[in-house]
């Protein structure tokens, strides 16, 4: 079945609109993920560097 | 850890590791004064081919790669490494994992870099670009990279510290990336000990390879020195990042985007459409993340910008950060199929790197250098006005360098492109498009030495640092032991967040995910083009080279004729006036590997085939100037004295047929006689001639190829597509 789904180009439209939908998806949950990191948290790790 | 609930407080006493550190920035200088010489040797042979000293070791084509791999892999790598080894014992509070594996890394690289510097000028070269290396050095790269990996990986996993920065994110990236590029993109099958075939042929090839060319400048040339940026830049400037929030984002976006977008390398060409289209999108939705970095960056100095006017540091990062931005804009205005048709194989392209290359790549490194050589030598800068005077003489060097260059880019493409009123071309003959941009080549040039000048007064500048200083070996540290027992009650929302969390502080599920994001844009790109039939229709007329035309193709491999000649035909009418009828997909499927090239400083050779007699190549190879007065290409005079060598014909054979060239079974042992009559026809007829040749020579294989090349398809029907 694969085979046949693979051997024409038809699918590559909705192929490309599934990964930018993909993308997208991680693109929002990386949003929320870091709006929803602790402040203190945050200004912790951003001060990593000054802290050796 | 403030607010993470530990129950262990002791402190522990340990040391970094200086002395590894020290050891790499001692190899950048080093290669990078190397590397850059090449670099200014082949600027000025594009404008004097004689400067090659009449040697074939010194030829353009031999030591371009050679210029390419110093400056990326031993100048930039050993950057790299110094920043890495540097930055991550302090962040992970950790010495590095193994003493060992650390010496190991230095010297297994050090040893590829001689390797590379041996067997490039020898004509030993796969001629992919970035990745010319032949594979018993690729198995060696391969062994060190994952001795650097375990080395790394261990040292954050005995790491004091719990939260992973950011800067370890982009490290680990790299780290992985890099390795699954290099492996994928190397798997060959060798035809003897320093000769090997790409399993991929032709369009198949050419995408692996600009999968693989285009992220080894994401991840070799631009994740690594992220990862130093949101280390160095902090520490030179004393503050910390503008925003960790956007930092995350950066990164994320950035190593998912960036996989997809190889194949605007290779707009135009007999790339299927698709994956033309989908590099372009996702080249364009580059911008942001990469702009989100540069703006993090320079952001950092915000109310400090005075800082920058007294400190030579801030002032090399913050340009390296502004050519960041800019060569990260100009690459998806560079991916716009329009923009492509007008840059693609000119000097354009070359203005595009150096940008990066020399602002982003050099100045950054500088910049750190000069902020790290004094800690480890625990002393000050030996003379600031000297550091200032390398800034500015860079600085004025990277102007003249990539101006003339976007000049000469726009100058070639309009006049490949120019037509007369009448409907021909203007400019028929391709040197005189080549000579119109010499001035420009001599400024570049001048740019090159200005810039080169500053690396000299860097390294004279940093030698009487160290002499002036004492080194700090083993630098004494203690932190807290990390505690095992974590615990996130205290974290309110979701509990999918408390699992991110998680996450962010393990590195090994960290890891996976970062690689998952890599690998989706790889996997859907290539497989595709393997599973898809019509992807490359098949010709019938197209045929295996024969043995002549093979040990020809390798010889043209060897002199690397495709650094200054493209073998694809782009289907514009100015291309197609000029050189015939444009490229096809299925007119490549014997060719590993693909040979398109990148750059046009000569003309194109796909449609050269029986366009000029056996005479006028032989005289033309010989010395150019013979029957293309003013030609800038060097005299390959030796392949006339060069015995060919016939003896490596049936491995080479045998190789092709393992990689499914349908070679009939047991032609390896007549191949020889199959390759002396053809070699015999051409000998004659230059013999006839007056031209004293012997058929054993390798000219008359190069010639043999070179006649072969593009005229499968003529006078014969349009290609069937499909099965």
């Amino acid at each position: 079945m694969f085979s046949k789904f693979f051997q024409n180009s038809e699918w590559m439209n909705v192929f490309a609109v599934a990964t930018m939908i993909l993308f997208m998806i991680a693109f929002v949950v990386i949003i929320i993920w870091v709006m929803k990191i602790d402040k203190k948290e945050l200004e912790e790790q951003r001060n990593l560097p000054l802290k050796d | 850890m403030s607010d993470l609930t530990t129950t262990n407080s002791s402190m522990e006493k340990f040391s970094y590791d200086n002395t590894i550190v020290r050891n790499f920035a001692y190899a950048v200088m080093v290669w990078g004064l190397v590397g850059m010489l090449v670099g200014l040797l082949i600027a000025a042979q594009i404008i004097v081919p004689a400067l090659n000293f009449d040697l074939q070791y010194t030829t353009f084509g031999r030591i371009r790669p050679l210029h390419t791999n110093a400056v990326i892999f031993a100048f930039v790598g050993n950057a790299i490494f110094m920043g890495i080894y540097y930055s991550l014992q302090r962040l992970c509070k950790a010495r590095m994992f193994s003493d060992l594996l650390s010496k190991l890394h230095f010297w297994g690289w050090q040893f590829i870099i001689v390797l590379a510097a041996v067997t490039l000028p020898l004509g030993i070269t796969t001629s992919k670009e970035y990745a010319e290396l032949e594979w018993p050095i690729d198995i060696l790269i391969a062994l060190v990279w994952v001795i650097f990996a375990i080395n790394m990986f261990g040292t954050i996993i005995k790491r004091r510290e719990r939260h992973m920065y950011v800067a370890i994110w982009f490290y680990v990236a790299t780290v992985v990336t890099v390795a699954v590029l290099h492996i994928f993109n190397s798997i060959a099958v060798p035809a003897s000990f320093l000769k090997s075939y790409p399993i991929y042929a032709g369009v198949q090839d050419a995408l692996v390879q600009w999968w693989y060319g285009h992220n080894a400048v994401a991840f070799f040339l631009t994740t690594p020195y992220l990862g130093l940026m949101y280390y160095f830049l902090p520490k030179a400037a004393e503050r910390p990042v503008y925003s960790y929030r956007l930092s995350i984002i950066h990164f994320w976006t950035l190593i998912f985007i960036y996989i997809w977008a190889g194949p605007h390398h290779l707009l135009y060409s007999a790339l299927p459409d698709w994956a033309q289209s989908l590099g372009t999108a996702f080249s364009i939705m580059l911008i942001a993340p990469s702009w989100g970095g540069m703006i993090n960056g320079l952001l950092t100095l915000r109310g400090s910008w005075d800082k920058v006017r007294d400190s030579v540091i801030l002032k090399f990062m913050v340009v390296a950060v502004t050519a960041y931005g800019m060569a990260t804009f100009e690459g998806p205005t560079l991916s716009l199929k329009n923009v492509n048709a007008i840059a693609h194989f000119t000097d354009w392209i070359i203005a595009h790197v150096h940008v990066g290359a020399l602002g982003w790549n050099g100045f950054l490194t500088f910049g750190i250098l000069y902020w790290l050589i004094p800690k480890l030598f625990r002393t000050t800068l030996y003379s600031k006005k000297m550091a200032n005077f390398h800034f500015w003489i860079g600085f004025v060097g990277i102007l003249m360098y990539a101006i003339p260059m976007y000049w000469s880019g726009i100058t070639q493409a309009l006049m490949w492109k120019q037509f007369t009123p009448d409907g021909i071309l203007q400019y028929p003959n391709f040197l005189e498009t080549l000579l119109q941009i010499v001035p420009m080549h001599m400024i570049r040039a001048t740019g090159g030495m200005f810039f080169y000048a500053g690396v000299i007064a860097m390294v004279y500048n940093l030698v009487k640092t160290i002499r002036q200083g004492s080194f700090l070996g083993e630098e004494a540290a203690e932190a807290p032991a990390l505690d095992k027992n974590v615990h996130f009650d205290h974290i309110k929302g979701f509990s999918v967040m408390k699992k991110h969390r998680l996450i962010e502080r393990k590195p090994l599920q960290f890891t996976i995910l970062a690689v998952i994001a890599i690998i989706i844009g790889g996997l859907v790109e290539v497989i595709p083009t393997y599973l898809i039939k019509s992807n490359i229709p098949t010709i019938a007329s197209v045929k295996p080279y024969s043995p002549l035309e093979l040990q020809g193709r390798d010889i043209y491999i060897r002199e690397a004729c495709n650094s200054c000649h493209s073998q694809l035909v782009r289907p514009f009418r100015s291309e197609t006036e000029r050189y015939g009828e444009y490229s096809k997909a299925g007119e490549f499927v014997y060719d590993h590997p693909f040979l398109w090239g990148s750059k046009r400083t000569g003309p194109d050779l796909h449609r050269i085939g029986k366009k000029y007699p056996n005479l006028w190549h032989y005289l033309h190879m010989d010395d150019p100037t013979t029957v293309s007065p003013g030609s800038l290409m060097p005299r390959y005079s030796w392949l006339k004295e060069q015995v060919l060598d016939l003896a490596s014909t049936e491995s080479k054979i045998n190789a092709m047929r393992t990689l499914g060239i349908p070679y009939e079974e047991g032609f390896e042992k007549i191949a020889g006689g199959e390759l002396e009559k053809q070699a015999n026809e051409i000998a004659q007829d230059l013999q006839k001639q007056g031209i004293d040749v012997t058929a054993d020579k390798e000219i008359i294989a190069l010639i043999a190829y070179l006649q072969r090349l593009g005229t499968d398809i003529k006078n014969v029907n349009p290609p069937q597509t499909g099965k």
